[in-house]
């Protein structure tokens, strides 16, 4: 799962979001790694609905801006937990290794 | 409108109209919310609209498969080449018709051909006729018998049975010409056998069956030759509707990365059968502009054709 994937998803851990909302939690939950355009945030919101991983929400106008929100779906929510798994062994592989083995000389 | 508002609203072009209307006036909505109080439109909004546009319109033409879009758009170059080599041999018949047996005069002097032999026409129709044929295989959806076909074509005029004449017309390969003049033999047989690799490319990919084109396609050569008798213009008449309907193409919303990379496939066998022209017959002026165009036409398409079929948006993700 690509890193602007695995944000919306998380992103949208806590309910249903919008699209612009979907963007700026991203950015918050990766500490600023994540600034998603338009352009991602929508080829990722599609992708994600074409595959189940999330579904519409409703739609609404508010001052005269289109918006629709988007909720994690249960089979979103695993995949979100498997990646998440996934990461940590990645990580856990260095993490454990790391205080085990001495410094290279620079 | 703002400038941004009017910036975004262009860049949005860049996806399928059916896309554009479902979801356009919310992604929209979106840049507004993140443009925020900022005057300036940002490039980088732009540019990412445009480049998940073009991703669309290419998951639109292939489902969204990179390899298929490299199949269908190596497959659409071998038909718009075929077709060329079709149109180099229609130009020949057409002359032969109009001023050798129909006895029409040629507007800047003294042309006066002499009429084909039998031999002549029916080197000229098997010209015409194999990649024509090919053609017609492409648009039925066929790829190995057009490879075949572009084989044969190549085979027999590098073997000196079939003068694959254009306009400016020319002979087969020959032991006494000078490198020069057999360059220009080469390019025109890698000209003519370039459909085939290009077929292989596309035949390589079986996952989705091949798409099948209009039969309008066809029509090509015999509007080129005609397009040529009316306006008494030299080969370059080819390449002036080329460019129109590539541009009507990306105006009517189809262009897409696989076009790209048809136009890539069409822009280097050109290249390799114009160049020799322009290297060795600087009396062809306008082959040096065609030249420099299907230099630039190539490079563009294939930067095109990458930068817009990214594996993030071509590939699923794994989850």
């Amino acid at each position: 799962m690509r890193e602007p994937t695995y944000f919306t998803l998380a992103a949208l851990l806590d309910g249903p979001l919008h699209g612009y909302a979907i963007a700026k939690r991203a950015e918050t939950v990766s500490d600023g790694r994540v600034r998603l355009t338009a352009g991602t945030l929508y080829s990722a919101l599609d992708r994600l609905l074409s595959q189940q991983l999330i579904a519409v929400d409703g739609e609404e106008v508010v001052e005269g801006r289109a918006r629709r929100y988007y909720r994690l779906t249960a089979s979103g929510r695993r995949a979100l937990q498997a990646e998440a798994a996934r990461l940590a062994d990645a990580a856990a592989v260095v993490v454990s290794r790391v205080s085990a083995t001495p410094e290279p000389a620079a | 409108m703002t400038a941004a508002d009017l910036t975004y609203r262009l860049a949005l072009r860049s996806y399928p109209r059916d896309y554009r209307r479902d979801r356009g006036p919310e992604i929209l909505s979106t840049l507004a919310d993140m443009q925020g109080d900022a005057g300036r439109p940002s490039l980088r909004q732009a540019g990412a609209l445009i480049q998940a546009g073009m991703c669309e319109r290419g998951r639109a033409v292939t489902g969204g498969d990179r390899a298929g879009m490299w199949a269908e758009g190596c497959a659409l170059a071998a038909l718009v080449l075929l077709l060329l080599a079709a149109t180099g041999a229609a130009f020949q018949l057409g002359w032969d018709i109009w001023y050798s047996r129909l006895g029409m005069g040629w507007p800047l002097g003294g042309f006066s051909p002499v009429p084909l032999d039998t031999a002549g026409l029916v080197r000229v129709l098997a010209a015409a006729l194999l990649p024509w044929g090919g053609a017609l295989a492409v648009c039925r959806g066929r790829r190995l018998l057009p490879l075949a076909l572009a084989l044969v074509s190549a085979a027999l005029y590098l073997g000196g049975v079939v003068g694959f004449a254009g306009a400016v017309g020319y002979q087969s390969w020959s032991p006494g010409q000078t490198w020069m003049e057999n360059a220009y033999q080469l390019g025109t047989a890698i000209f003519l056998a370039a459909p085939a690799a290009l077929l292989w490319v596309a035949a390589r990919d079986r996952r989705q069956a091949a798409a099948r084109r209009s039969p309008a396609w066809l029509a090509l050569p015999a509007v080129l030759m005609i397009l040529h008798l009316a306006s008494y213009w030299e080969t370059t008449v080819v390449f002036w509707p080329l460019g129109t309907i590539m541009l009507a193409w990306f105006l009517a919303g189809r262009w897409s990365p696989h076009l790209a990379v048809a136009v890539f496939g069409v822009a280097v066998p050109v290249l390799a059968f114009v160049l020799p022209t322009a290297l060795g017959a600087p009396n062809y002026e306008y082959a040096v502009a065609v030249a420099a165009g299907a230099a630039i036409l190539a490079f563009a398409s294939l930067a095109s054709a990458l930068a817009f079929a990214p594996d993030a948006a071509f590939d699923p993700p794994s989850v």
